[in-house]
């Protein structure tokens, strides 16, 4: 039960603080022009659009499979939602960073959530691969953790 | 009788004075004796196990000449400095076949230890995009030089930050003399009046924040950040930060800015992790000061 509940927490956490990633930043109308990868205040980027779709759907549904079921998964479907975490970080890396992005420092620190972010889902698939549950147990709440720490730097509205 | 015939009746006679010599073959008429190992033959047996020993012997050292010089190119590992003991002498018995003997056992050096890095990402809040982040972990001071110009009756750069023994230099690039001291504790100076072009050099080895002002120009203040190690960042404006190459273990983490009292915490970094901090200092307004003597500064004119 205390595992179900963190667990759901996690999910929580994540999903709220995927839900308006990439929303526009409080200038709006205007350019921002510092930061790589900084994108027209004012616009919603694909980010935003992603999180919801893929990165959320994928990740709740492997907490589900991984630390709240108690029930054996199929393999192939464990397999298949892997895919679609490790598909949507890809995705998540090659969009413009958010607006909220703006020095160089805080490209550095973005870029290291997303780092870390890809090394693990890739950590992931490996444990899945080989059937390893506390590893994978273990590699999911690491990438809760720092979806987490991304959106409370990088989101207006997570703290 | 003819020559021919001479010569043959010679040789018949030759063969058979042979025959009547010689007589039959001892050996061929005789049934063979069984034979048994004499005291020669177990000598000789003896020797040559004492020369396969001496080989043994000269190949284990050669091995062992071999393993020092790779743990001298790999730098881990340790290879016994005497050869593993000869083995007890082995007595030879006809007709037993040899003990074989184990192989010396050769321990493979271990792979040198992966040293243990992370990084720590984070944000200052309140530092005004002048904050300061580092480690508190000890290094051995540095020889190394920096800068903090006087120009337009200003510090350059505003903050300065530096690691423990660090030569900061003061050159004056103003038409103006001015005269840069501090009165930091523990590393308080004065370097007196000096004209433009002229630069004096002080050397700071005491971790802490250096308050630097001109005797003449009460305006002029500058923040040199003496740090004890590499491990530090400036945050950007927005107030970012990333230190990498931190050793893994616990250690104590420091956030300043100019006018703002330093604020730690405690983070713990992890091998080829990233750790997140967050910080928040709290500036007061400039604060005023008084000249080097301790006094209000007086009504000076360029």
């Amino acid at each position: 039960m205390v595992r179900t509940t963190s667990a759901l927490g996690l999910v929580c956490a994540f999903a709220a603080g995927c839900s308006s990633a990439g929303a526009p930043a409080t200038s709006s109308g205007s350019t921002t022009t510092s930061g790589v990868g900084a994108v027209p205040t004012g616009q919603k980027s694909g980010l935003d659009k992603l999180m919801r779709t893929r990165m959320n759907k994928s990740y709740t549904q492997l907490v589900f499979y991984v630390l709240d079921s108690d029930i054996d998964v199929e393999p192939a479907k464990l397999q298949h939602e892997t895919e679609e975490l490790r598909a949507a970080v890809e995705a998540v890396r090659a969009l413009p960073m958010p607006p909220m992005v703006q020095s160089d420092e805080a490209r550095e620190v973005y870029v290291t959530f997303n780092d870390t972010l890809q090394r693990d889902s890739d950590v992931f698939a490996a444990a899945v691969a080989a059937s390893d549950r506390p590893k994978m147990e273990a590699t999911l709440q690491k990438i809760g953790k720092t979806c987490n720490d991304c959106h409370r730097f990088f989101r207006v509205d997570v703290k | 009788m003819s020559t021919a015939l001479r010569s043959r009746i010679t040789s018949i006679a030759l063969i058979a004075a042979c025959a009547v010599v010689l007589g039959p073959s001892t050996a061929e008429t005789q049934p063979k004796k069984p034979r048994y190992a004499t005291q020669a033959d177990l000598e000789r047996v003896e020797k040559k196990l004492d020369e396969q020993r001496a080989l043994v012997t000269r190949l284990i050292k050669l091995q062992q000449q071999y393993l020092q010089s790779l743990v001298a190119l790999t730098g881990e590992g340790t290879v016994p400095a005497e050869p593993p003991p000869e083995p007890p002498p082995i007595t030879a018995k006809p007709d037993e076949p040899k003990p074989v003997r184990p192989a010396p056992v050769v321990v493979a050096p271990r792979p040198p230890a992966k040293p243990a890095f992370g990084t720590i990402v984070g944000k200052v809040k309140g530092g005004g995009g002048e904050a300061v982040v580092y480690l508190d972990i000890q290094a051995p001071p540095v020889r190394a030089t920096a800068a903090m110009k006087q120009q337009n009756r200003q510090f350059l750069p505003r903050v300065l930050v530096v690691q423990k023994g660090t030569q900061v230099d003061f050159p004056n690039m103003d038409t103006v003399f001015h005269n840069v001291f501090s009165v930091t504790p523990a590393s308080s100076f004065d370097l007196g009046s000096y004209r433009q072009g002229e630069s004096k050099s002080v050397t700071l080895s005491k971790p802490g924040v250096v308050t630097v002002y001109c005797n003449m120009h009460p305006q002029m203040v500058g923040h040199v950040l003496v740090v004890p190690s590499s491990h530090y960042a400036r945050t950007g404006k927005d107030g970012f930060y990333k230190i990498a190459n931190v050793p893994a273990g616990k250690h104590k983490i420091v956030a300043w800015a100019p006018n703002a009292k330093p604020v730690s915490s405690q983070v713990e970094v992890l091998d080829s992790e990233a750790a997140t901090v967050e910080l928040e200092v709290v500036r007061r307004g400039s604060q005023p000061h008084t000249n080097k003597d301790g006094l209000p500064y007086g009504s000076y004119k360029d």
